[in-house]
C-alpha cells in the first residue's frame, strides 16, 4: 500500500451491485494507484457524494441497480449543481449500452466484460494527470 | 293492251296467246266462268314477258302468229326452268291439224284445241289444268307448312338444349347466383344460393331479396336497407363488388359472403345478378393465420428478450473473471522470473477462453439483431489499416501458437467512416476463419487498400480452398465448411461478416478453388452508405450474382 494517501482527485466512484465485480475493480484501480469508493446502488452513491468532501474525478455506473438505477441516479446527479459536473462512464453488459449511455449523457462506455487495458485506458483518460502520481504499474506488496 | 282480267282474282292464272283480238275475246268468254285469272297476250314476245313474271296453270298458244309463231314461243318457254313443266295447249286450225299436231307434241304440247273450238271442250280442258295446278299448289303449300313446322320443332329443341345447358352450368357452379327484378325481388336462384342461404328455391322466388337475406354490413352494423350497396345492386342501381357482407340463413344463423353484383341491361324482368360465395372457411383461415402470425411474433420477441437477458447474465460473471485473469497476467509478466511457466500458460488459456465465450455471446445476440433488421451502426472516423493491425495484434499469440505467418503491409492509413466494433468483428471473423481452414501451409496474407467502390480488405489463406458449390452456402446462417466434429462455433462467422458488410453498403466475395486456398474480400464505401439499415436476410444480395459468376469460371 501507498504510504501517502492519494490526493482526492485520484478517486473513482464505482456504482455496481455485483460484489465480485466491485472487488476486482477496486483491486485493479488500487494497483494503478487510484482510490475507489464502491457503492451498491445509486441512492447510496448520491448519499456518499453529498456527505463527503471527497469528490471523485469519475463515476463508473452500472445500468441495472437495485433501489436507484442509473436513470434515477443521473436525474438526481444532473439536478444537483455540485455533482452535475462529475463525468459518468456507463459500465454494463446491456446489449444496447451505447444507446442508453447516449441518453444518459455519459462521457464513455465500458462494455462488460472489458479488457483490463481498455478499462484502465478509459479511466486514465479522465484522470487528472497533475502530480505525476498516475504512473501505472502495480504497487509493491 | 294485255294483262286483262276477266275472272274474280284467284291464285290460278291462265295465259292465252293469240294475234287476233277477237279470238282472245272468244276464249275469254268461254273461260270466264272458271274462276282464276286470265292473262292475254297478242304476240309470242308479249307472252314471254308474262311467263317471266308469274306462274301459269296452263298456256293456250295460237300456232299461227306473225313474228314468233306458237311453236317458237313454246320452244323458248320450255328453255326456262320455271316454265319447263307448264302445260301448253296449242290452238290451231282444223285444216292444219295433221302437220301441226306432230310438231306440237314434239315441242312438249300436252293438248290441242282446234279452231273453231267448242266452248265446252275448251272449258273442261282448261278446268282440268286449273284443278291440277290448284292441287299441286295445295300440296306444295302443305309441304312448306310441314317444313316450317319441322323448323320450329328443331328451333324449340335447340332452345331447350341451350336452356338445359345453362341450367346445368348454374347448378354446377359453387357460387350462389341470384337474379333480381327492378323491385329487388328474387327472379331466380341456383342450388348453390339455396345451399348457402338455407332457403328452398320456392321460398326465395318472388321475395324481397334484401329484407330476407341481408343481415350485417361489412362494418358489423345491422343493415336496414337504407344506403346499402347490396340493396342498390339488387334493385339494379349499380354494379358493385360486395365484400364482408353477412347474410341471414333460414335457420337464423348468419353466413359471411364475398361477391359481385352485375347489372343486366337487355333482360326484361331481370335487372341484376349477384354472384356470391360463402367465405366462412376463408375467414376462419385468415383468423387462424392472424393468430399464428401474432404467436410467431410473440415467440420471436420472447426469443430476442431472452437472448438479450441471457447475454447480459452471461457477460456479468465474465467481467470479474476477465479482469482478474488479465490483472494476474499483468502481475505475472512483471514477476516473470519467479512465476512458474505453467501458471502463465494457464492464465493465457483462461483469458483466451473468456474471449471465446464473449465472442459466442455476441454472435448469439447478433443473430437476433440481424434477423429483426436491427443492426445499428455507430459510425466514427478511423484508420482501417490500424484496425487490421490491432486485430492481428490481438490474434498474435494464437497465430504464433498455431505456427501461422501473417503478412500485412498496409502501405499507409486508409481512413473512412464505419462502425469500428463491427469492422473489427469482420476482420476478426475472417482472420479466425483463415486460421481454421488455413491447412498445412500456414501463411495468411492481409491487405487493406483502395477498391473500386471504396476500400477493400482481403484475407488470403493457402488451405484446401472452397468448391464452387460450397462458396454458395458459406455465407448462410449456421453453415460451416467442415462438419461440426472438426470445428466448433455456431457457424455464424461469415454470415455475420456479410450482414455487417451489407449494412455498411458494401459486399463480400470469395475467390477460391479447391487446393488453391481462399481469398475473402470485403468491399465497403469510404463512408458507410446504409448506416443502421439492413437488407432482409432472405432478400437476394449482390453477392449472389457474384457467387454465380464465380461458379461459372
Amino acid at each position: 500500500m501507498e504510504t501517502d494517501p492519494p490526493p482526492l482527485t485520484r478517486t473513482v466512484m464505482l456504482i455496481e451491485d455485483d460484489r465480485d465485480i466491485c472487488e476486482i475493480v477496486e483491486q485493479i484501480l488500487a494497483d494503478e494507484g487510484y482510490e475507489t469508493i464502491v457503492v451498491p446502488n445509486g441512492a447510496e452513491g448520491l448519499r456518499r457524494l453529498r456527505a463527503s468532501a471527497q469528490r471523485p474525478f469519475l463515476i463508473v455506473l452500472d445500468l441495472m441497480l437495485p433501489i436507484m438505477d442509473a436513470w434515477q441516479f443521473r436525474a438526481e446527479q444532473t439536478s444537483d449543481a455540485r455533482l452535475a459536473g462529475i463525468p459518468v462512464v456507463i459500465f454494463s453488459a446491456n446489449p444496447k449500452v451505447g444507446q442508453h449511455a447516449d441518453a444518459l449523457g455519459a462521457v464513455a462506455v465500458i462494455r462488460k466484460p472489458p479488457n483490463l487495458d481498455d478499462f484502465l485506458s478509459v479511466v486514465g483518460r479522465f484522470s487528472p494527470a497533475d502530480d505525476g502520481a498516475a504512473t501505472s504499474g502495480p504497487t509493491s506488496p | 293492251m294485255s294483262d286483262t282480267t276477266t275472272a274474280p282474282r284467284d291464285d290460278v292464272a291462265i295465259l292465252v296467246v293469240d294475234d287476233e283480238p277477237k279470238n282472245l275475246f272468244a276464249v275469254e268468254a268461254v273461260l270466264s266462268g272458271l274462276g282464276g285469272t286470265l292473262v292475254t297476250a297478242l304476240s309470242g314476245r308479249e307472252a314471254l314477258r308474262h311467263v317471266l313474271n308469274r306462274d301459269f296453270a296452263a298456256i293456250l298458244l295460237d300456232v299461227q302468229m306473225p313474228d314468233l309463231d306458237g311453236f317458237q314461243t313454246a320452244q323458248i318457254i320450255r328453255q326456262r326452268d320455271r316454265c319447263r313443266h307448264v302445260p301448253i295447249i296449242f290452238i290451231t286450225a282444223i285444216s292444219k291439224a295433221s302437220e301441226h299436231v306432230r310438231l306440237g307434241y314434239s315441242l312438249g304440247a300436252v293438248d290441242y284445241v282446234f279452231k273453231p273450238f267448242e266452248a265446252e271442250i275448251l272449258r273442261s280442258k282448261i278446268n282440268v289444268f286449273m284443278e291440277l295446278y290448284r292441287n299441286r299448289e295445295h300440296v306444295r303449300r302443305q309441304a312448306e307448312q310441314l317444313r316450317a313446322l319441322e323448323e320450329r320443332r328443331l328451333a324449340a329443341e335447340v332452345l331447350e338444349s341451350v336452356r338445359r345447358q345453362n341450367e346445368l352450368v348454374l347448378n354446377a357452379v359453387g357460387e350462389g347466383i341470384c337474379g333480381f327484378d327492378g323491385d329487388g325481388r328474387v327472379v331466380f336462384v341456383n342450388p348453390a344460393a339455396c345451399r348457402i342461404t338455407g332457403f328452398r328455391r320456392e321460398e326465395l322466388i318472388g321475395q324481397p331479396g334484401h329484407a330476407l337475406l341481408h343481415h350485417t354490413r361489412a362494418d358489423g352494423q345491422h343493415c336496414s336497407g337504407e344506403d346499402c350497396d347490396l340493396y342498390d345492386v339488387m334493385r339494379g342501381r349499380g354494379a358493385r363488388a360486395i365484400e364482408g357482407a353477412v347474410l341471414w340463413r333460414k335457420d337464423g344463423t348468419s353466413v359471411p359472403i364475398d361477391g359481385m353484383g352485375t347489372l343486366l341491361h337487355d333482360a326484361r324482368d331481370l335487372v341484376s345478378v349477384v354472384v356470391f360465395r360463402d367465405v366462412t372457411e376463408r375467414r376462419q383461415i385468415e383468423h387462424e393465420r392472424g393468430r399464428l402470425v401474432r404467436e410467431l411474433e410473440e415467440a420471436i420477441s420472447a426469443r430476442d428478450d431472452f437472448l438479450s437477458i441471457a447475454s447480459h447474465e452471461l457477460r456479468t460473471p465474465l467481467t470479474p473473471i476477465r479482469l482478474s485473469v488479465q490483472s494476474l497476467k499483468r502481475k505475472g509478466q512483471s514477476l516473470a522470473a519467479v512465476m512458474p511457466k505453467g501458471l502463465t500458460n494457464q492464465l493465457e488459456t483462461m483469458d483466451r477462453q473468456v474471449g471465446r465465450l464473449d465472442t459466442l455471446i455476441n454472435e448469439l445476440l447478433d443473430v437476433s439483431r440481424i434477423t429483426v433488421g436491427r443492426l445499428d451502426l455507430e459510425l466514427s472516423e478511423f484508420d482501417a489499416a490500424a484496425l487490421v493491425r490491432e486485430v492481428v495484434g490481438r490474434f498474435q499469440q494464437e497465430l504464433d501458437w498455431g505456427g501461422y505467418k501473417v503478412t500485412f503491409d498496409p502501405g499507409g492509413p486508409v481512413v473512412g467512416r464505419w462502425d469500428r466494433l463491427r469492422l473489427d468483428q469482420v476482420v476478426s471473423n475472417l482472420l479466425s476463419n483463415a486460421m481454421k481452414y488455413g491447412g498445412e501451409r500456414k501463411a495468411i496474407e492481409l491487405r487493406v487498400g483502395d477498391g473500386a467502390a471504396g476500400i477493400e480488405i482481403s484475407v488470403r489463406d493457402h488451405g484446401a480452398g472452397i468448391s464452387p458449390e460450397d462458396q454458395e452456402r458459406i455465407f448462410e446462417r449456421f453453415e460451416r465448411l467442415i462438419s461440426v466434429r472438426h470445428f466448433g462455433g455456431f457457424g455464424l462467422g461469415l454470415w455475420i461478416v456479410r450482414q455487417i458488410v451489407e449494412a455498411h453498403g458494401g459486399r463480400v466475395r470469395v475467390h477460391s478453388a479447391p487446393g488453391e486456398g481462399s481469398t475473402f474480400t470485403v468491399e465497403v464505401p469510404r463512408v458507410a452508405a446504409r448506416a443502421g439499415t439492413l437488407a432482409r436476410p432472405d432478400e437476394p444480395t449482390p453477392l449472389h450474382s457474384e457467387r454465380v459468376r464465380l461458379t461459372n469460371r
